[in-house]
């Protein structure tokens, strides 16, 4: 009977301790955020009914796959030329692609999770290459993805190069003899793939036009295009260009091209450039993914606690990076927020808000608002970022605050 | 009037040992050649003199040796004699006693008679006091045995005791620790709504619960574990003087030891 009970007893012990190690306590993951993970192929950004997975492995860590409701939609060629689009990346033409197939060297790749979830996921790709024509010349860049839950994905370019003054010749540094005699051009671009979509598009939200032939030429002054795969929809829109920057689509064999185009000229490759594009993924037709990727492309101002705010470039965040410093948040002089607007902000807006003190956890209220109507996430003891999924109209009135 | 009757005693022997006179065993020693008599009067004489200097066991074992070569009954008598000196009246009583058998008429039948009436009540005496003793120490014994059967009685007792009341601590604990499984399942309920919240409100109402839930899981547990462990200490020690293990817990520098030790 003793070994019985000693039996007992340490079973009883064995599971206590097992059990123990279940009663942690599982962080907050509502059912419309965003989550960030890692596996054997690279980063995966998912989001409700869609994911954005960063390439592992040598290549270029720029989005690979670009999957909605189980469709990866984004475009890959067979056989791309080495400056021709394929998935995402830059490209310093008529110079290699960079991008996780492209052949351009990678003096740096270094893929950073800035923010991991459950209101925003911010991904921030810095990279460097070197050119073949100049071993000297190494130009590199910054490329964040801050992926919202509500499927808008903002993309933020930025470019530099260390020794502008090393010249060099678009025709020396051509990877193909098709790139000569063109000049340098610097783009950023998506590819979708055909075969996910109608063979037209939205040029507005009435208008639609054929997909462009592959002929791998650019066709310019196309801002925004909405892509209609029949239970889903993207539109794509560049919102900063510089002047002489130019939005194009261009066609390839399996993929359709937008992309934001710098032309810099035949000898010179001047590339300090900064140009944001914004992805939105909807499910209820392409006049409805522009309406959102025009709010999106001029967002109103949020007034804090009665000042006036702008939604940051370069994250889209309200209070996020505006110039490249990082995500700072609004400094609040007292624990108490206001939220209010003239003009409706969009469904689906972000604000980072610093307080003055340590907070362990906030607390959001809006008359009438149920439910998960507001998703908060840290980013340090006094940053917290929250994530709406409704817009706020004139006359509402969000107050935030730490909560007890 | 001892050494009358030693005397009277001796007077006969040695008349036994130097001559054919008619004594009741007259038949016996005329069988006795002339060495063996000698032998015999030489036992006796050196009976006679251990006799006169109070060594009364040699005289005994001298008396003895001649008696046996003689067969004279008056020996039997003295050895007697001796044991009555020697404040021994059994074997007194029993040598009066064969003396008479052997020789009714004898010189000294008459004091032999006397002596085996005046030794026979003490004897009598002697056995019933010896009967006494003996039933004492039986009564003793009986006692001692009984007591001692009593206290292995009350020690097993109080050893069933010992492990009723830690089994019950024991029961107790298993209960704490059930009530801990129920808080732990209770706490798995609201982890369940931690993981899947119906809004960071529910979420945020549900982290306190959810903490107060889990650590009474385990202050429960803790308990229940405690109780049992005292309670199998309680009742595997209860026993240690015929089975099992003992425990003993001591403070050591830095933390505390337990010893668990077989005992068979």
């Amino acid at each position: 009977m003793t070994r019985r009970i000693s039996a007992a007893a340490a079973a009883s012990a064995v599971a206590a301790a097992l059990a123990a190690g279940c009663l942690s306590i599982p962080p907050y993951q509502p059912k419309n955020g965003v989550t960030r993970s890692e596996d054997a192929t690279g980063t995966r950004v998912t989001g409700p009914g869609f994911a954005l997975h960063f390439a592992g492995g040598d290549g270029f860590h720029f989005p690979d796959a670009l999957t909605i409701d189980g469709h990866d939609v984004m475009g890959h060629e067979s056989s791309p030329a080495c400056f021709g689009q394929d998935g995402t990346g830059v490209l310093i033409y008529p110079t290699p692609r960079i991008s996780p197939t492209g052949t351009a060297p990678a003096v740096r790749n270094q893929l950073t999770a800035v923010l991991t979830g459950p209101a925003v996921v911010k991904m921030q790709l810095d990279w460097t290459t070197q050119l073949a024509c100049s071993r000297g010349r190494a130009p590199g860049g910054t490329s964040t993805f801050t992926v919202f839950p509500d499927g808008r994905i903002l993309r933020n370019e930025t470019f530099d190069d260390p020794k502008p003054d090393d010249n060099v010749t678009a025709n020396g540094c051509a990877c193909n003899d098709s790139g000569k005699n063109q000049g340098f051009t610097v783009s950023s671009y998506w590819t979708f793939a055909r075969a996910a979509f109608q063979d037209q598009f939205y040029y507005t939200d009435q208008l639609t036009l054929p997909l462009p032939a592959a002929t791998d030429s650019d066709v310019t002054n196309f801002d925004p295009v909405c892509l209609d795969g029949g239970d889903y929809q993207i539109a794509s829109t560049w919102i900063t260009g510089l002047p002489g920057d130019t939005t194009a689509i261009r066609g390839g064999i399996a993929v359709f091209g937008h992309l934001m185009v710098k032309e810099i000229g035949a000898s010179r490759l001047d590339i300090p450039w900064t140009t944001s594009s914004t992805l939105t993924i909807d499910h209820d037709g392409c006049q409805t993914a522009f309406r959102r990727a025009n709010r999106y492309a001029h967002p109103p101002m949020l007034k804090v606690n009665g000042q006036d705010t702008a939604a940051a470039s370069r994250d889209g965040i309200y209070g996020g990076d505006a110039d490249g410093s990082g995500l700072h948040g609004i400094t609040l002089a007292t624990d108490h927020v206001e939220l209010t607007a003239d003009k409706a902000v969009p469904t689906g807006f972000a604000v980072a808000l610093r307080f003055p003190r340590s907070i362990t956890t906030v607390r959001a209220t809006l008359a009438g608002a149920t439910g998960e109507w507001y998703v908060p996430q840290r980013v340090t003891s006094t940053t917290w970022i929250v994530w709406f999924p409704a817009p706020l109209e004139p006359g509402q009135t969000i107050a935030i605050e730490p909560a007890t | 009037m001892t050494t009358r009757r030693v005397a009277l005693v001796a007077a006969a022997a040695l008349a036994a040992f130097t001559a054919s006179a008619t004594f009741g065993a007259a038949q016996v020693k005329a069988q006795i050649d002339p060495s063996t008599r000698t032998l015999a009067a030489s036992h006796f004489r050196q009976g006679q003199a251990y006799f006169q200097h109070e060594d009364y066991d040699r005289a005994i074992a001298e008396y003895q040796a001649a008696f046996d070569l003689s067969a004279e009954p008056s020996l039997i008598f003295n050895i007697g004699l001796c044991h009555d000196r020697m404040n021994r009246p059994e074997p007194a009583l029993q040598a009066f006693q064969r003396y008479l058998a052997l020789a009714p008429g004898g010189s000294v039948a008459d004091e032999a008679r006397n002596d085996v009436a005046r030794l026979t009540p003490v004897v009598a005496r002697l056995a019933a006091e010896r009967a006494a003793g003996e039933a004492r120490r039986r009564e003793d014994e009986a006692r001692r045995r009984d007591a001692a059967a009593a206290a292995a009685r009350r020690q097993d007792e109080a050893a069933a005791r010992r492990v009723r009341v830690g089994r019950y601590i024991a029961i107790g604990g298993g209960a704490v620790a059930v009530a801990g499984a129920a808080m732990h399942l209770v706490a798995f309920r609201t982890r369940d709504r931690l993981e899947n919240p119906e809004s960071y409100d529910a979420y945020r109402d549900d982290k306190p619960s959810f903490r107060i839930q889990r650590n009474v899981a385990y202050g429960l547990y803790a308990a229940g574990g405690a109780a049992i462990a005292t309670g199998l200490i309680i009742a595997l020690t209860a026993n240690h003087h015929r089975e099992g293990p003992q425990l003993s817990a001591a403070l050591v520098p830095g933390g505390a030891a337990m010893v668990v030790e077989w005992s068979r």
